[in-house]
Parts: structure tokens; C-alpha cells; sequence
């Protein structure tokens, strides 16, 4: 090629050419096939994201193989309480349609930690939500100290028992009274 | 008419005995909560209890809310340690957190948050400083969905969008993690996963609403002060109160990133 | 009021995210810009005094230009992935982060560019006495040419005065633009206002002409040809930096003034900042021993004939202490934003370690990288004005 005084300018333009073709094919190559399909962005990405597996289910989750307790709880004053919260997530008890491992049922002091973590009395707790101070309910009931929750709440239905023996005492007194 | 037959009488009205109970003793709280069932989201599958969920399209009718009724939370933290554990949340990184606000006969407002809230407050003790406390409250808080994200704007990759059906989501197969939505956030919800290494969030439990279920949060409120629904469903629980006198407010207005979290009973203090 | 009762932050939010690698970035950034301007004044407005450092402040330019995204690619969660910037960037929202990756790459080709014009001639020349692998070098610089007519060196004198044009606005672009990446985000009080483009813009200049003037003298000095410092061009220099300094610092109180006198709740928030956190770095530092002196010593160098011998002292110091006021700046605004805690309660905190991936020695490196790559590059392109630039003028 003659060498003439352009030359140089003719390749550096060449050159950028080279570069902007290099974004726009490494572009091509690079897009993600489902981007724009919603938006500008990779569409596919929604129905990894939608995809993903659940660990909680819900109560009706369980109701399937618990309808006894679903009932009892479900007409309890505990009836909004989602059974994982108490329990653990049903992914750690069931898998593919089978029990892999038993669900965890907390009891003695770790329960009563539990039942506190709600009930326990406390600054910014709501006035109309039930709550005790945990030593002063037990002398107040004057049952030993060493009393774990259940042993008078039962904890799917807590009122359960104390209904059931409040009716008894008040009938108790009308016969009584007679 | 000895104690034996009382028994038996009570046994055979047992059901009604005890919604009587319920609803006379301590219907005025609790009860007015109304229970949270899948029939928001269409007829509860039978396949359930495999967690063989199927996905449902995307409701493109649908306008999607949360709602946190701030006089309801008893802080418990319930919340906080479903939303780590259904969504593999890295141990003091946070999609979600409730905060304390106590505030003091001299107007002095106390916030915290230990461990985002997420062992609960019935053991937290309050600043020493505080003497007597004149009001105090907890506020859940997790993504404000907004409507005009500050997030999706500033992602220099569009990793972070909103989708059709309303919900800002990270795409974190394209994600650079360079911390830019991080600051254009104004509620701190956003945060670089330690173990993903991209942004990550809240992100109303998509994955759990495209199968017909609540949030993960929202299932595990034993007080239903998270709320979730559709507000263009009248018979949505969010609908109800969206259309109530209920007092609603949003974090930020000034900002204008029109968030789609709504607080219900909500204090000017609260930022 | 005691305010560290007050403190709270949301817990995502305890510490800046942004760490000394994006401190850097907009510095590097900036004397990229800054070295530009001088070149620009050189070639475009023929500023005969500046003549002798024109093509170093191209050599200057481009050995920082190569790493601005060094402490980028470092910062990067997922660096693998840069390049989703130019195949994806996000023109919807808009990202002005996403324009910066583009803008960035426009100006990198029209630099380099303009230098494989600009040395063009003086390259072809270079070629033909050497051999081996500096042979290959100057060959693929040259693109595989050889002319030396007197009409091509006519035709690079026309297309580097277009480049050096071009260059001037996508220069300031360049800049402005990583100004507007802090001034656009609404929710950090301590960045959002549009005087920040601006404040980027000049404190690169500042930072760019103040490096101009710090190396020329430095590597004469070190070189043994100390005789040959124009002393014209010094002092060029020194009034082009006093003029952008008075700006840039005007800007900077300005931005400061117009908040606190406003005293919105958001400057309530910033005021604990400036007398908290920032108070060392921002008042001591920036404000007072790094702008306040530096503004009455280039005021007298300026005004005040002084004997070359104290110009060739006194101007390198000054300059010094100018880059590292900028260097200040950039802390102060891009650490400084992110303390402000979103919870508008209270401070968030920045400590960074010496050892860690973006911690103080890697930003070292990375701030002496950009002068050995000088070193590199003068075996390369002659910094200096040669014989030959002058022939065509006659």
C-alpha cells in the first residue's frame, strides 16, 4: 500500500469501528435470552424467583395429617398462631409427602420461654393483648413455681382447661346452693 | 344433679360452649382480627402438605399491599426469625427488623433494635437513662415496595426491577453488587448478601405469593400486625382498611417514592 | 440534648458500604480530568506558556486513566460481571451509574487517541531507531505506518484539534458525571444538591493541575535537568490552579452556607456530621491546613514575584498539599454521605483496616500504581517537547 498521509487516521478510525463492533457483538452474545421479555430486564429471572421453595407452609399445611389439633387450636384464642412458629418450618418435617423428622415440641423451661416471648409483660406491649408477669401469675395462682405453662394451659387451646374448670366451680356453687 | 352429668352436659356443647366464651370474654382484642385464610389466594391445593406448590400466573389485576398495624405488634420477633429462615438471611443481615421507640416524660424518643429485633424485647431492658416512660411501641419494618423505587432507578445493570404484577426483586444472577441501590434506598432495607455476594432484600415473599400464600412474616404474626392483600379486592382484609377511618401512613412521603407499606396507627416520631 | 442517646441505626445500615476504593475512584477520576483540561488549553486555545507540558499532561492523563476502574473492579461484588454495564445499562431508571460505564470507555478511545496523534510523527521517527521488542511497540502504536510527510503532520495537527476539542466537554463530562453518581441520590442530605457536578468538576481540576505541576517539577528533579523548567509554565500553572481553587472552595462553602442557613431538618442531621464524625477531616483538615493555607500561598505566587528559586520549592508543597486536600474532599463526601444514618438518628461508622481487600495498603498501591505506570509509559512516549514539535510552527 502507498503510504500517504492519511493512512494512519484511516486505521485509527478502523480501529474504533473494530471497538464499538466488539460492544455491539459481545452485546449479541451477552444479553440474556428472556431480557426485555417483561422489561428491560432478564424476565427469567421472575420465574426463578417465583420458583424458589417454600420452607413454611401454612396451617392448613399441616391440617392434612393433624385435623385433631387443626380443630382444637382452630377454635382456640390461639386460632391466629401459625403451628410453625411454636414448631419449626414444615420443610424440616416433611418431605416429598413423607415425615423425615419429628417436629420439634418444646417443653419445661424452654417452653415457658416460649409462652413468655408473646405474654410476657413489657414496655410498648399492647394493653388489650394478655400478659403477665410470669413469678407473680404463678404465686397469684398459687401453684409451685417450678409450674410449666401447659400445666394448666394446654398450649393449643390455653383456655381450654380453665373454661372447663370455671364451669365446673360455678355449677359446683349452684349445687352447692341448693 | 352431681358433677358427673355437668360433665357430660358441657362435653356435648362443648363447641358452642366455647365460642360463647371466646367470644364474650376476649372478643373485643383479639378476635377482631380477622383470621388471615388462604382464601385470599384462591382454593387451598390439595398437594400442600408435599410443598409441591404450584405457581400461579402473575395477577396482573392485582395491586398488591402490605399493611403493619404498629398498635397490634407485641414484638415478639416471630417475624424476624420466619423471614431469615424461609429466606436464608445471613446471620446480621436483615430483610426485615422490628424497632423499639419508648419515649420519655421529656419527650426524649429512645429507638433500638438489638439483633434487629429478632429475639424478641421481653428481655430487653431500656436505656438506663429513661425514667419514666410515657409511650412506647414497636415498628416492624422490611421493603416499602415502593412505586417509584429509588433502587431500580440508580442499578447501573437493571438487576433490580419491578415486575409486572408490582414487586421490586433482585436479579442476583446479574447483579454487580456495587452498593448503588444501597444508598439510594431511604429505608436501609437493602444490604450486600455475605453469602450471594449481590443486593438482596425483602421481597414480600414473592415466591410465596405466586404459590397463593402469605408472606412468610405475615403467616408467622401470632398478632396479625403484618397484613398482606390485594387492595383491589374488596373482600381483602387491606381493602377494609384502606377504606376505613383508620389513620395510614407511609415512611418518607416527603421523598416521594410512594411506598406500598402502609402503617396503621403510626407516630410522627417514627422515621 | 445529649445526641449519642439518640443513636440508632437501621441494622443494615451500621456501616458505609462504600469504602476507600470508591473515595479513590472519583480522585483518579478527577486528575484524569484535571491533567486533560491543561493538555486542552495547550492545544486548543494555544496557551504558549503551557507548550512545554502538553504532551505530558496527555501521558499524565492516561497513566491514571488506566486505573480509574481499578478500585471499581476491587469494590465489585461480582467484578466478573463489569461488563453488564455497557451490555445492559440501565437507560430506563435512568442509572447515571450505568452512562459513567459508556462515557468512561468514549473518553479512554478519544485519549488514547488523541496521543497516537499528537505522537504520531514523533513515534514513526522513534521507530526507525529502534529495534527488538520497543520495534514491535512503536510499530503497533504507528498502526504498521510509516509517513512522515509534511502534509500528515498537518492532518494530525487538524484531527488532534478536533480530539482535544471533543475532549473538553467529554472531559468535564467524565467528572461531572461522577459528581452527578453523589448529587442525584435524594436520600443522602450531605449529596443531594446539584452544586455537586460542579464541585466534582472543579476539585478535579484542581487535583489534575496541582499533579501537572507536582510531577513536572519532580521528575525534572530527579532526572538531573532541573534547568529545564520553564518557569513561564509554572506560573501558568500556578494561576490556572489559584483561579479553580478559589472556585472549586467557593463551591464547597457555598454548598455548606445555602444548607445552613436554610437549616431544614435534613442540615440538622449534616451539623452533627460536620462537628461529630467529620469534624477532624472535614474542618481541620479540608477547610483550614489544606485550602485556607494553600489559598494565600498560590495568592502570593500568583500575585507576588518571587525568585525562581522559591517558585521551585514552594509550588511543588503547595500543589502537595492541594492533592492532598481533594483527597480529603472525596473522604468527606463519599464516606462522610454514607454515616449519615438513614434512621436520621445517629451516625453510622467507617474504619477501614490496613489489610483488608479494600483496605488502606491496596488503596496505596493503588494511588502509586498510576506513577510507576508514568515511569512506564515516558520509556514509551517522550514526555517532553521535542525538536520537532516546534518545526512545523515555522
Amino acid at each position: 500500500m502507498r503510504d500517504n498521509s492519511k493512512v494512519f487516521a484511516i486505521r485509527l478510525l478502523l480501529v474504533l469501528v473494530g471497538i464499538i463492533a466488539l460492544v455491539v457483538i459481545g452485546r449479541k452474545i451477552m444479553l440474556p435470552k428472556s431480557w426485555g421479555e417483561y422489561g428491560y430486564y432478564r424476565g427469567d429471572y421472575i420465574n426463578e424467583e417465583a420458583n424458589r421453595n417454600m420452607k413454611y407452609g401454612t396451617n392448613d399445611t399441616c391440617k392434612s395429617c393433624h385435623e385433631e389439633v387443626y380443630q382444637l387450636k382452630a377454635h382456640s384464642v390461639h386460632k391466629n398462631l401459625s403451628c410453625e412458629m411454636c414448631h419449626a418450618p414444615i420443610v424440616e418435617h416433611v418431605k416429598e409427602g413423607k415425615k423425615i423428622a419429628k417436629m420439634p415440641s418444646v417443653q419445661n423451661k424452654e417452653q415457658i420461654a416460649l409462652c413468655l416471648s408473646c405474654h410476657q409483660e413489657g414496655i410498648g406491649r399492647p394493653k388489650n393483648f394478655p400478659l403477665i408477669d410470669h413469678q407473680k401469675h404463678l404465686r397469684d395462682q398459687k401453684v409451685k413455681p417450678t409450674h410449666s405453662c401447659d400445666q394448666c394451659h394446654t398450649v393449643h387451646d390455653p383456655m381450654e382447661n380453665i373454661t372447663h374448670a370455671r364451669k365446673i366451680t360455678t355449677l359446683k356453687e349452684v349445687v352447692d346452693e341448693r | 344433679m352431681n358433677v358427673k352429668v355437668t360433665q357430660e352436659i358441657i362435653d356435648s356443647n362443648r363447641r358452642t360452649f366455647i365460642d360463647k366464651v371466646i367470644k364474650g370474654t376476649i372478643g373485643g382484642s383479639l378476635m377482631l382480627m380477622i383470621p388471615m385464610s388462604s382464601k385470599l389466594f384462591g382454593e387451598v391445593l390439595s398437594e400442600e402438605a408435599t410443598l409441591k406448590n404450584t405457581i400461579n400466573p402473575m395477577n396482573l389485576k392485582a395491586n398488591y399491599c402490605f399493611m403493619v398495624d404498629v398498635s397490634a405488634c407485641i414484638g415478639c420477633g416471630n417475624c424476624c426469625v420466619a423471614d431469615r429462615k424461609e429466606n436464608n438471611v445471613p446471620e446480621g443481615q436483615y430483610r426485615t427488623w422490628v424497632e423499639r421507640y419508648v419515649i420519655d416524660m421529656m419527650n426524649q424518643i429512645y429507638v433500638d433494635s438489638p439483633n434487629g429485633g429478632e429475639k424478641g424485647y421481653a428481655n430487653t431492658p431500656l436505656h438506663e437513662t429513661i425514667k419514666e416512660v410515657k409511650e412506647a411501641f414497636f415498628v416492624p419494618k422490611l421493603c416499602n415496595m415502593c412505586d417509584e423505587p429509588s433502587c431500580t432507578q440508580v442499578c447501573p445493570v437493571a438487576a433490580t426491577f419491578t415486575t409486572p404484577d408490582g414487586f421490586v426483586l433482585v436479579d442476583k444472577e446479574h447483579c454487580v453488587a456495587c452498593g448503588y441501590c444501597i444508598q439510594a434506598c431511604p429505608y436501609g432495607v437493602r444490604f450486600i448478601n455475605e453469602e450471594t455476594k449481590t443486593a438482596d432484600k425483602c421481597t414480600w415473599c414473592y415466591h410465596r405469593v405466586r404459590k397463593g400464600k402469605l408472606p412468610a412474616c405475615v403467616n408467622a404474626c401470632p398478632t396479625g400486625a403484618r397484613k398482606f392483600g390485594d387492595l383491589n379486592d374488596p373482600q381483602s382484609e387491606v381493602f377494609k382498611i384502606y377504606h376505613s377511618a383508620s389513620r395510614l401512613r407511609v415512611l418518607k412521603k416527603d421523598l416521594g417514592n410512594e411506598p406500598q407499606l402502609y402503617y396503621i396507627n403510626l407516630h410522627e416520631e417514627v422515621v | 440534648m445529649d445526641a449519642g442517646m439518640l443513636q440508632y441505626v437501621f441494622p443494615n445500615d451500621t456501616h458505609a458500604h462504600w469504602t476507600l476504593m470508591i473515595v479513590i475512584y472519583p480522585y483518579i477520576t478527577g486528575v484524569v480530568a484535571g491533567a486533560f483540561i491543561v493538555s486542552a488549553l495547550a492545544h486548543v486555545f494555544k496557551v504558549q506558556s503551557l507548550m512545554p507540558v502538553a504532551k505530558f499532561a496527555l501521558i499524565f492523563a492516561l497513566s491514571w486513566l488506566l486505573f480509574v476502574t481499578a478500585p471499581l473492579l476491587n469494590h465489585l461484588g461480582q467484578p466478573q460481571r463489569a461488563l453488564n454495564m455497557l451490555f445492559t445499562p440501565n437507560y430506563v431508571g435512568p442509572s447515571m451509574m450505568a452512562g459513567f460505564g459508556y462515557i468512561y470507555m468514549s473518553y479512554s478511545i478519544l485519549l488514547i487517541f488523541e496521543i497516537l496523534i499528537i505522537y504520531r510523527y514523533e513515534l514513526v521517527l522513534l521507530k526507525e531507531r529502534s529495534n527488538g521488542l520497543k520495534k514491535v511497540i512503536y510499530d503497533v502504536l504507528t498502526l504498521w505506518t510509516n509517513d512522515k510527510s509534511i502534509e500528515g503532520r498537518k492532518f494530525d495537527h487538524k484531527v488532534a484539534f478536533v480530539l482535544a476539542a471533543i475532549g473538553i466537554p467529554l472531559a468535564s463530562s467524565l467528572h461531572g458525571y461522577v459528581g452527578f453518581i453523589f448529587g442525584a441520590v435524594k436520600t443522602v442530605e450531605w449529596w443531594f444538591t446539584p452544586l455537586m457536578p460542579i464541585i466534582f468538576l472543579l476539585s478535579a481540576s484542581v487535583s489534575g493541575i496541582a499533579g501537572m505541576i507536582l510531577f513536572y517539577i519532580l521528575i525534572k528533579k530527579f532526572t538531573n535537568k532541573v534547568d529545564e523548567i520553564q518557569t513561564d509554565t509554572i506560573k501558568t500553572l500556578v494561576k490556572l490552579l489559584w483561579t479553580f481553587f478559589i472556585f472549586d472552595f467557593l463551591f464547597e462553602m457555598l454548598e455548606i452556607a445555602v444548607h445552613a442557613y436554610g437549616g431544614t431538618q435534613g442540615w440538622h442531621h449534616v451539623s452533627g456530621l460536620l462537628s461529630g464524625p467529620l469534624a477532624w477531616s472535614f474542618w481541620t483538615m479540608q477547610v483550614t491546613t489544606l485550602s485556607i493555607i494553600p489559598f494565600f500561598i498560590l495568592g502570593y505566587l500568583s500575585l507576588v514575584k518571587v525568585s525562581r528559586k522559591v517558585l521551585l520549592i514552594v509550588a511543588p508543597i503547595v500543589s502537595l498539599m492541594l492533592l492532598i486536600q481533594v483527597l480529603f474532599m472525596r473522604w468527606n463526601v463519599v464516606i462522610g454521605g454514607q454515616l449519615l444514618a438513614k434512621s436520621e438518628r445517629g451516625f453510622a461508622t467507617y474504619h477501614p483496616l490496613m489489610f483488608e481487600k479494600e483496605g488502606i495498603l491496596v488503596t496505596a498501591i493503588m494511588l502509586i500504581a498510576p506513577i510507576v505506570t508514568l515511569w512506564l509509559l515516558s520509556k514509551i512516549f517522550p514526555l517532553w517537547e521535542s525538536p520537532c514539535d516546534k518545526e512545523l510552527l515555522h
